[in-house]
């Protein structure tokens, strides 16, 4: 986190509605890439997105200290997330192909592995798509990690190294690795 | 093969969140262990992949609008609020000094000379039914209430134009 972002959080936190803005330009891929990872729909995800940064509005006056606002942001995100995951119980999964022509993006020239990752990650559960998608997609440390989820730093560690195993065990499966 | 070591110990080992002696007793069993070796390339490999998958997501471009639009609708609502809250304070200290302002003048003087003589009318009334007891106070409230409407039909029929006969 940058001084700028500290001193955009602070002036948010004050009401400024240009500083918000800002911030939302800044972190709304972040909040969505980790809601997209989640529930592996587009527009589900954004709905998610726009939801967090409702909340974000909200509760910002609650965060003590700016330097934790990722972490903080994560938190928010993941909840909504799974809270949605449990309100919409459906198997609403995008295709591939929707999802790439969705992007923008040329389905024909997109690596399989993209192809074979997400159909790897949608067999895994929501916790552990949860964990990777927050330590290799942001990097969180595992004290973050374990701020975020709420678990114990033991429980953080040998869940994500399941979710690798497992993650790697389906892309074997599928042929990538 | 199996090999033993394979527990979270190498993931914290890849995210380089292990302590000095761990760590050297991981790097230790790694150098002499091909299997581990090949788990640690494979977690490294996955890292990547979700990295590059992940990071070509990008938001449509009308979120933030959305997004902002949602919020600064919320913000008007928390605003107007906050104005309302301040008017209706404003009026009740208005009318807190406008009452107090009437009662300090000798008009209030007046209505408080009233207000009393009506609180000791009314005690002395409950004593005196008090004292009397049930029956004789059943008595007085069903003739007084007879009384006042024979007086109200009374002035009702004074005040009613009288019909002329011819």
């Amino acid at each position: 986190m940058t001084e700028d972002d500290i001193r955009l959080i602070k002036s948010a936190k004050r009401g400024n509605m240009d500083a918000f803005s800002k911030m939302v330009s800044n972190y709304k891929n972040f909040v969505y890439r980790t809601a997209y990872g989640i529930l592996n729909h587009k527009s589900d995800a954004e709905d998610v997105t726009q939801e967090t940064f409702i909340k974000v509005y909200q509760s910002l006056k609650g965060l003590r200290d700016e330097r934790t606002f990722p972490s903080w942001l994560a938190k928010i995100t993941v909840r909504n997330a799974l809270d949605w995951r449990e309100r919409h119980r459906r198997h609403r999964t995008e295709s591939y192909e929707e999802s790439l022509v969705s992007s923008g993006l040329n389905p024909h020239h997109q690596s399989e592995i993209r192809m074979d990752l997400y159909q790897a990650m949608q067999r895994l559960g929501a916790d552990h798509r949860t964990i990777l998608i927050l330590r290799e997609l942001h990097g969180f440390s595992y004290d973050e990690l374990a701020e975020i989820l709420e678990l114990p730093v033991g429980t953080v560690r040998s869940r994500l190294h399941h979710a690798r195993l497992q993650l790697r065990d389906e892309l074997n499966r599928e042929g990538s690795v | 093969m199996y090999c033993d070591f394979q527990t979270s110990e190498l993931s914290a080992y890849v995210d380089g969140e292990l302590s000095g002696e761990k760590r050297k007793v991981v790097e230790h069993h790694v150098g002499q262990c091909a299997e581990c070796r090949e788990v640690i390339r494979d977690m490294q490999q996955v890292h990547e992949w979700v990295l590059q998958t992940l990071e070509a997501e990008v938001v449509s471009t009308d979120l933030q609008p959305r997004v902002l639009s949602a919020v600064s609708l919320m913000h008007q609502s928390v605003q107007a609020k906050r104005v309302l809250q301040l008017y209706t304070w404003g009026l009740v200290v208005v009318f807190a000094a406008v009452v107090w302002g009437i009662l300090a003048s000798p008009v209030g003087r007046l209505m408080e000379v009233f207000f009393r003589l009506g609180v000791a009318a009314g005690h002395s009334s409950l004593r005196l039914l008090g004292a009397v007891g049930f029956t004789w106070s059943t008595v007085i409230i069903v003739s007084s209430v007879v009384l006042c409407t024979v007086c109200a039909i009374t002035v009702f029929r004074m005040l009613k134009p009288s019909e002329v006969v011819l």
